[in-house]
């Protein structure tokens, strides 16, 4: 039955519009998996067994009615535990929310569910999307399924442990600073942050509002297209929302023969990455030029530039979001999350203002170079995953490859390029203009299919029972 | 280590004047986790050693002077 948790939504979603396979049984399968699995990955807070084979049996019916809705119907999913779900325990993986239900769907939540997708839980996530890997909160931390003594990263680290170990076929992230890539690149997926706009953040809970990106993370890239594709539209009542025409996402299949693709240099240089790193972004850059792509050098601006304006904005914007509950309740939190949090309380308004100004700076610095490639490419991550635990939280002193297209807005893939020596996934990053995200799905499709990284999956680990005989 | 003492001791009131009374096991790490923000791009000024000055500020002012 793992077989089947192991199919691609494309793949997938085939077989249930032709009536080869039954929602209910992918549905049980991935439950079943769940129960023997998810002890030792920790990816899910909450599952929904009973809610989702009633709405597996309800998809069941749709389609054998003739009623088949697109590719998402009967496809088992999960969300991450800041996404509002009616009805619906949404924690924020905190204390503070511990039995907090909400009484509305989030915008993204309900249009998957009318597209037919199977919600089978809510995913582990950093408290509030930023706390960090802790061991102070009500559950425990996720793990990363290719090593579960490993940091799957964060802060969407159910949802990305949750695909990375087929307990899920896609899962919601949210991305502030990296949080949708950063676990994408860690477990091996695919993870898109979306231009700005794109995806409705309405009754997500909020990190930092001028900073967070709603998007999916899914085996391939193909996939997170056929949940962007569902996912992207004007939601009048996110402010944020762009009313802008929906990329189309049907192309993802042509070739990126004639694409001009911008290598960052500089920028990963002077990162300072780990040599596998940046042996397997050779390689691909390889492959891309190798399908016809020219591969250029580009020139961005130093990655702590958009450090500074990045951690000065969403510390900024994150503790005026949490400041009455941290003046009020500060022992609801965990420790990490306060850490990272309360030194919001001492930015300057001038600071945030100047970084404001700062982020147009930069925004028409990114604009300028994309006049001469229609993509850029970067690593996702300076190394592979570390321990748990153990792994130096992003920040100024470790410079992010993602932060910067928070800052700037554009859309941005994380793929799977290779393997370290101990097995586990490293990651390239590809960037696109704004509300091109279908030209940096379509080079990420290239990518996956020119390679055999996706054929690999992660050994799975021992149940509990038998690791501790 | 009297200066540590004196840095958490003055981070403790200065969070306390915002209302915030952490746990007094956060006061080490938080201080650390400033740190970290200001490190290389923010000045550690002597009256306010806890405030912070993206040093982007300084590079806006010298853009608009050129300018």
């Amino acid at each position: 039955m793992s077989d089947l948790c192991h199919l691609t939504i494309a793949e997938a979603s085939k077989l249930i519009a032709q009536r080869k396979l039954s929602p209910v049984e992918l549905t049980s399968a991935f439950l079943d998996r769940i129960e023997r699995l998810d002890p030792q990955i920790n990816a899910y807070l909450l599952v929904l067994r009973d809610e989702a084979l009633a709405r597996a049996r309800a998809a069941e019916a749709e389609i054998a009615a003739g009623r088949y809705k697109g590719p998402l119907h009967g496809i088992p999913i999960a969300l991450k535990d800041i996404y509002a779900t009616k009805g619906i325990r949404t924690t924020g993986h905190s204390a503070l929310l511990k039995d907090h239900v909400p009484d509305e769907d989030a915008f993204t939540a309900a249009v998957l569910v009318q597209a037919g997708a199977i919600l089978l839980g809510k995913t582990a996530t950093w408290e509030f999307a930023i706390g960090g890997t802790s061991f102070d909160l009500p559950w425990p931390p996720a793990r990363n399924p290719w090593n579960i003594a490993h940091d799957p990263g964060g802060s969407s680290s159910g949802s990305a442990a949750a695909v990375a170990s087929g307990l899920a076929m896609a899962a919601m992230g949210t991305d502030t600073g990296g949080s949708i890539r950063g676990p994408a690149a860690l477990c091996g997926i695919a993870g898109i942050k979306p231009t700005y706009g794109l995806v409705s953040r309405r009754g997500i809970f909020p990190l930092s509002f001028s900073l967070d990106h709603a998007g999916p993370m899914c085996w391939t890239a193909e996939d997170c297209a056929l949940m962007l594709d569902v996912l992207a539209g004007h939601d009048p009542l996110d402010n944020a929302s762009a009313d802008v025409a929906k990329p189309d996402f049907s192309g993802i299949a042509t070739p990126v023969h004639g694409l001009k693709i911008g290598f960052a240099r500089g920028m990963t240089e002077e990162a300072g990455v780990e040599p596998d790193v940046r042996a397997a972004l050779d390689d691909a850059l390889k492959v891309f030029g190798d399908l016809g792509a020219e591969v250029v050098d580009v020139s961005l601006a130093s990655s702590l530039e958009y450090a500074d304006v990045g951690t000065t904005i969403s510390r900024s914007e994150g503790y005026a979001i949490h400041e009455h509950a941290l003046t009020h309740t500060p022992e609801k939190f965990g420790q990490s999350f306060r850490q990272r949090i309360v030194p919001g309380a001492f930015i300057r308004a001038c600071d945030y203002v100047n970084a404001m100004r700062e982020r147009t700076r930069l925004i028409a610095g990114i604009a300028d170079v994309m006049k001469s490639v229609d993509l850029i490419v970067t690593p996702s991550w300076v190394s592979a995953a570390h321990p748990l635990g153990k792994g130096a939280p992003m920040s100024r002193t470790r410079p992010s490859f993602m932060r910067p297209f928070n800052v700037t807005g554009s859309p941005a893939l994380s793929v799977c390029s290779g393997f370290s020596a101990a097995g586990l996934p490293l990651a390239m990053q590809i960037v696109g203009r704004p509300f091109e995200d279908h030209l940096v799905l379509r080079a990420g499709y290239a990518f996956e299919q020119a390679t055999q990284w996706r054929q690999r999956r992660p050994q799975d680990p021992a149940p509990l029972s038998e690791a501790a005989q | 280590m009297q200066d540590d003492k004196d840095a958490i001791a003055e981070l403790k009131e200065r969070l306390a004047n915002q209302g915030l009374h952490l746990p007094a096991g956060d006061l080490e790490g938080l201080k650390a986790a400033i740190l970290e923000i200001e490190a290389g791009s923010v000045a550690l000024r002597r009256d306010r050693p806890f405030s912070l000055e993206p040093a982007f500020a300084l590079r806006l002012a010298k853009a608009e002077k050129n300018a």
